[in-house]
């Protein structure tokens, strides 16, 4: 080994050079791989193709791409691209119907779309990071608690308005209250594609196992009366099949028995029109908890699943459950039996009145989408051909009503279904939604939403033992919190 | 001199790209993750500068205060019986047996299971109605528990974390016992040294750096592990499970507070430094 000092080669200096350009190389070509250079389309129904990109872009009868003026004969011209991003419902037919008419638009279309599919919990943060960063789905279907959230603040109007989708679709046929909690400031930024409201699900051979018939029980004191019969000949059955867990099944439980004993959250936008703290929710959260403590409910529904109602159902170890009839979708397609044995009704009256939840099952776009006409466009083209729309509904064996009221009489009348159907023709004047009683979209009421604030009550009695008053209290006092963080007042 | 210089801007040439791409991937999210720790974000808003208030709203919570603390429990009681677990299956299966390549492999299939597919695994393995756990339980003694219920939530978590993760352990430990001289148990027995003795003397220095890593590996990983928990409780019921990562992902994605959910993660870093501090501290004494 000498002790010279190691010569320098200067190809060294080259291969680092070398590297260096490359890495630089590589990112700017991920970078231009995540942004293509077809910048705008936008479809029009009856302008021939524009000179532009006749000899390129395949051609339609129906839609017209105009593409931005960088791309020349020459070049070749990328097909627009849609990305469309999907919920996966627990109807899975609804979501294969959903694929193939999306895939059938897009041949009709001459369009390349990207379809993906995310769970209820995936597919908020797959919307918001698609926010953040500027590149969001060119089309959402979920994510209903979002809406306000991404529409309502004038200085963050992320979603883009749909009211041109709406007069396409014919507004007036559409179910008012569904309309009403999309509009912010005589804007529509969603379209909901069904209606998914809350069905008790009632297993037909306990209420005759108890001497009862069905159509007999009709208010929460008769269910509960008939719960309770269950649970003295059942002991190890837990006959409320009543989710409590900080999930979006917990707070339907909450919103379901309080609403209808005179229970209030919002009458305006400021923490002062929060109605939470209230004597309705006291007693109502004792209600919850006097259930529970009479082995009514399973101590297992103190877990934060949506899934563990539908399978309380399936198990046959609840009576009833009350839940957006998904559940009986899975027992038809799997557990016919249990389907035959079940009657589908709309949630129990209390001395309030008679309330069922309704869940957002929207379609929206962004501003910042390259693709929002294209995204409007497949919307109409999902929802206007009532008789293809109606092919949807019916393969979701009760999932899901239909958001036309010509549709739901349709159904309801129809002499095969209609007895099935009525339910949800029974439910429209009910269907309510979490801010109620101001019932519009609102951002705090997204944010107490997404947060399953109002589960927290459960978890705060059953668990750590708190009292009614502090636990009603506390989550009153983070609502309002909320609302001023949100409104500045 | 020149070829000093030389030599330097060599080394800069060389070491600049892996630089820029570990500034990119690492110190840079890092980096943007303390900065909008300073404000009020929320998804979709622009940030507005607010000081400190997102530290004092997490060091104020009380859920923040508990994730914490179960978070560090968690992660002691797992690595702990990973550690003694991982160690007497490695000890073990280090003795010549029959049939002892097929159960070392079979040993080792929980590590190589995905954590989603292991949170599937036995979120239907403690399900009260279906599950396996109660199916055994019933026929031995007639009972069912909630496993993923209140009070057996949190040591449901520790077991599936342990036994996913007894394997990496019992591997290492495995190649690290075979390092050892086998002269020295020979001789250790000749002067008389009882099994403890020789186990204490010889078997423990012997693998101690291993441990040492594997420890601080899998305290890493137990500490930041979002998926399994994440999958079978959600941090529920109630906040049993609502470990660091889980409260971080709850300010983002339920709360939509980008700067709150950044005010965490910097706070907990600290506090992840102490813990594998003290655990490299206790290893090495």
């Amino acid at each position: 080994m000498s002790g010279e000092p190691k010569k320098v080669d200067r190809r060294n200096f080259l291969y680092a050079g070398l590297g260096a350009v490359a890495l630089v190389a590589i990112g700017v070509a991920a970078y231009n791989a995540m942004n293509p250079s077809v910048v705008t389309q936008t479809v029009t129904t009856s302008v021939p193709t524009t000179s532009v990109v006749t000899t390129t872009v395949p051609t339609t009868t129906a839609t017209t791409v105009t593409t931005a003026t960088t791309i020349t004969t020459t070049t070749g011209v990328q097909k627009p691209k849609l990305t469309v991003l999907f919920m996966s419902t627990y109807a899975p037919a609804i979501n294969d119907w959903l694929t193939a008419r999306t895939l059938v638009w897009a041949s009709k279309r001459g369009v390349d779309v990207e379809i993906s599919t995310a769970s209820y919990m995936e597919i908020k943060p797959k919307i918001l990071t698609g926010v953040e960063t500027g590149n969001p789905p060119d089309l959402v279907f979920g994510g209903g608690d979002l809406v306000a959230l991404l529409a309502e603040d004038p200085k963050a109007r992320h979603i883009e308005p749909v009211d041109d989708v709406y007069k396409e679709l014919g507004e007036d046929d559409m179910v008012e209250k569904l309309v009403k909690w999309y509009t912010i400031d005589g804007k529509k930024y969603a379209v909901d594609l069904a209606l998914h409201a809350n069905q008790v699900h009632l297993i037909k051979s306990f209420v005759t196992e108890v001497g009862r018939k069905p159509e007999e029980l009709d208010t929460w004191d008769d269910y509960i009366e008939f719960a309770k019969e269950v649970k003295r000949r059942h002991p190890d059955k837990y006959p409320l099949g009543f989710t409590l867990g900080k999930c979006y099944d917990g707070t339907e439980t909450w919103y379901l028995t309080w609403w209808p004993h005179g229970g209030e959250m919002c009458t305006g936008r400021s923490s002062t029109a929060v109605k939470f703290d209230s004597p309705e929710s006291r007693e109502n959260l004792q209600r919850i908890i006097n259930w529970y403590n009479d082995g009514l409910i399973n101590p297992q529904m103190l877990q934060a699943d949506e899934m563990l109602n539908n399978n309380a159902y399936l198990t046959r170890s609840a009576a009833f459950i009350i839940e957006g009839p998904t559940p009986y979708y899975a027992a038809v397609t799997r557990n016919p039996e249990l389907a035959g044995d079940t009657i589908l009704k709309v949630p129990p009256k209390g001395p309030k009145g008679r309330f069922t939840w309704g869940s957002q099952w929207p379609l929206y776009t962004f501003s910042a989408s390259k693709n929002k006409e294209l995204a409007k466009d497949l919307m109409i083209f999902l929802m206007k051909d009532k008789a293809e729309y109606k092919k949807m509904i019916l393969s979701g064996l009760l999932a899901v009503g239909p958001i036309y009221k010509s549709l739901i009489e349709e159904l309801a009348n129809d002499k095969n279904v209609g007895h099935l159907y009525s339910v949800y023709k029974d439910s429209i004047p009910i269907v309510t939604f979490y801010s109620y009683p101001l019932s519009e979209p609102t951002k705090a009421m997204d944010t107490v939403q997404a947060n399953y604030l109002v589960a927290d009550l459960f978890s705060m009695t059953l668990i750590d033992k708190k009292d009614v008053d502090t636990a009603v209290k506390t989550v009153g006092d983070q609502i309002k919190e909320i609302f001023r963080r949100t409104y500045g007042q | 001199m020149r070829l000093r210089t030389r030599e330097a801007l060599e080394g800069y040439s060389f070491s600049t790209p892996a630089f820029l791409l570990l500034f990119l991937v690492l110190f840079f999210p890092f980096a943007y993750v303390i900065y909008i720790s300073f404000f009020e974000k929320i998804f979709g808003y622009e940030p507005v500068f607010s000081g400190l208030k997102n530290y004092l709203l997490i060091i104020s919570d009380p859920i923040f205060k508990y994730s914490l603390y179960i978070s560090t429990l968690y992660t002691v009681v797992a690595v702990i019986f990973k550690l003694i677990l991982g160690l007497a299956f490695a000890i073990l299966f280090a003795q010549e047996f029959r049939g002892r390549t097929v159960v070392r492999t079979v040993a080792v299939i929980p590590w190589g299971i995905p954590l989603f597919v292991v949170a599937a695994l036995f979120f239907w393995f403690f399900d009260y109605n279906l599950g396996l756990a109660n199916a055994i339980l019933k026929a031995l003694f007639g009972v069912k528990l909630f496993w993923l219920g209140p009070d057996w939530v949190i040591p449901s978590i520790i077991y599936v974390n342990v036994w996913k993760g007894i394997p990496f352990f019992m591997v290492n430990f495995l190649g690290a016992l075979q390092t050892i001289p086998r002269s020295l148990y020979e001789a250790a027995e000749i002067d008389g040294a009882s099994a403890w003795q020789r186990f204490r003397h010889i078997t423990i220095p012997g693998i101690k750096y291993v441990m040492l890593i594997v420890c601080l590996l899998s305290t890493i990983w137990t500490f930041g592990e979002f998926d399994t928990i994440f999958f079978l409780t959600r941090g529920g019921p109630g906040y049993l499970t609502h470990i660091v990562p889980i409260y971080i992902y709850h300010q983002a994605f339920s709360n939509f507070s980008v700067g709150t959910a950044a005010a965490a993660s910097v706070i907990s870093v600290p506090i992840f430094l102490a813990l594998i501090s003290i655990i490299l501290w206790a290893l090495r004494r």
